[in-house]
């Protein structure tokens, strides 16, 4: 039933620190499930098929490929995917301007969470 | 051009390759060391941070410990934040395709500085090309004179100069911002600017650091590098 009225997340990140962080302040709110987790642009996709995420969050440097890479892939084949990507240091300007932020929000990890 | 000429200038070239050399083998080195920190450090800090927002957003509003745990988070949250600018000076990969001026200028975008203050970069005198090895020490006292004052003297104002002059290369980082107290100048508390760290980057190249502040008007940090270490020579 929770299932149903959470807001469902995929998270992607190679290092385990971050995505540990990430999983602890989801779980820890009513309407987010964290659905999945992945250390890679390939794994990326490969969970994206089986979860179907409402949201994925998606680190911008990933070991087998980009993150913007990743997300092309993602999209690609599920074109109403929602991806927000994260970054260590400040990219955002650099990226948004080849991507428009309805195409991927870029956010950085700096700023997470700020309630 | 007679035989000792061909030997000197051959031993000449041979010296600008090493000193090529040893420039880009500290740049890959600090790319490195960004890298590690990077993995580790930061990614861990920002790990905790977020769960520590979230830890103390679920205290009850009315516990004690919220005042104290509040301070801290913020505490974590600034040190992370100059843990990150650190980590990210140490890999910028462009400050060597620039010239220094256009490097300065960079600065306070490439580390997100608060753009309602006035910031500019004057270059006085004839450009010239500058020795791999200290340009890059050059760039980074300057750039830290420059995160210093956006971030300690609530400066309206903060002015870079570059002047070449025939025998040194002059850079003056200066502000109208609330100044450095004389005491702490001269003691310990100046650990604070970091102005231990450039004092030793200076030395390290034979240049001269010096930092001259009036309470309430402004500082100016002034690095003199003599013209033999800064200036290539052809």
């Amino acid at each position: 039933m929770m299932d149903q009225c959470s807001i469902r997340i995929l998270s992607v990140d190679d290092h385990p620190l971050f995505r540990e962080g990430i999983a602890a302040v989801i779980n820890n709110q009513p309407d987010m499930l964290l659905v999945g987790e992945a250390a890679s642009g390939g794994q990326a996709l490969q969970r994206f098929r089986e979860h179907r995420p409402d949201v994925t969050l998606m680190d911008l440097r990933l070991p087998d490929m980009s993150g913007i890479e990743s997300m092309i892939a993602i999209r690609t084949e599920f074109a109403d995917a929602r991806i927000i990507m994260l970054t260590t240091f400040d990219e955002t300007s650099r990226y948004n301007e080849r991507w428009r932020p309805e195409q991927a929000g870029i956010y950085s990890k700096a700023l997470l969470p700020r309630t | 051009m007679g035989f000792n000429g061909l030997i000197s200038s051959r031993l000449a070239a041979v010296r600008r390759i090493g000193a090529n050399n040893d420039a880009s083998v500290r740049l890959s080195e600090r790319i490195r060391v960004a890298q590690e920190l990077h993995d580790t450090l930061l990614q861990g800090f920002f790990s905790v941070s977020m769960q520590l927002h979230d830890a103390v957003n679920d205290l009850p509003a009315d516990s004690a410990a919220t005042p104290r745990f509040t301070h801290l988070v913020q505490m974590f949250d600034t040190v992370l934040e100059q843990g990150r600018l650190a980590v990210q000076g140490l890999r910028s990969p462009n400050e060597h395709l620039q010239s220094l001026g256009q490097a300065f200028a960079g600065v306070p975008t490439e580390l997100g500085l608060p753009g309602a203050v006035g910031f500019r970069v004057v270059v006085e005198g004839r450009e010239r090309v500058l020795s791999a090895s200290p340009r890059d020490e050059v760039y980074r006292i300057g750039r830290e004179a420059i995160v210093n004052a956006y971030r300690h003297s609530q400066a309206k104002h903060i002015e870079t100069e570059i002047e070449y002059r025939p025998t040194e290369l002059r850079i003056s980082v200066r502000d109208n911002g609330r100044g450095i107290d004389p005491r702490e100048l001269k003691w310990g508390r100046s650990g604070h600017w970091g102005l231990q760290g450039m004092r030793e980057r200076a030395e390290r190249i034979g240049a001269r650091l010096r930092v001259l502040s009036r309470v309430a008007l402004g500082t100016e940090v002034e690095l003199c590098v003599p013209g033999r270490i800064a200036f290539e020579h052809s």
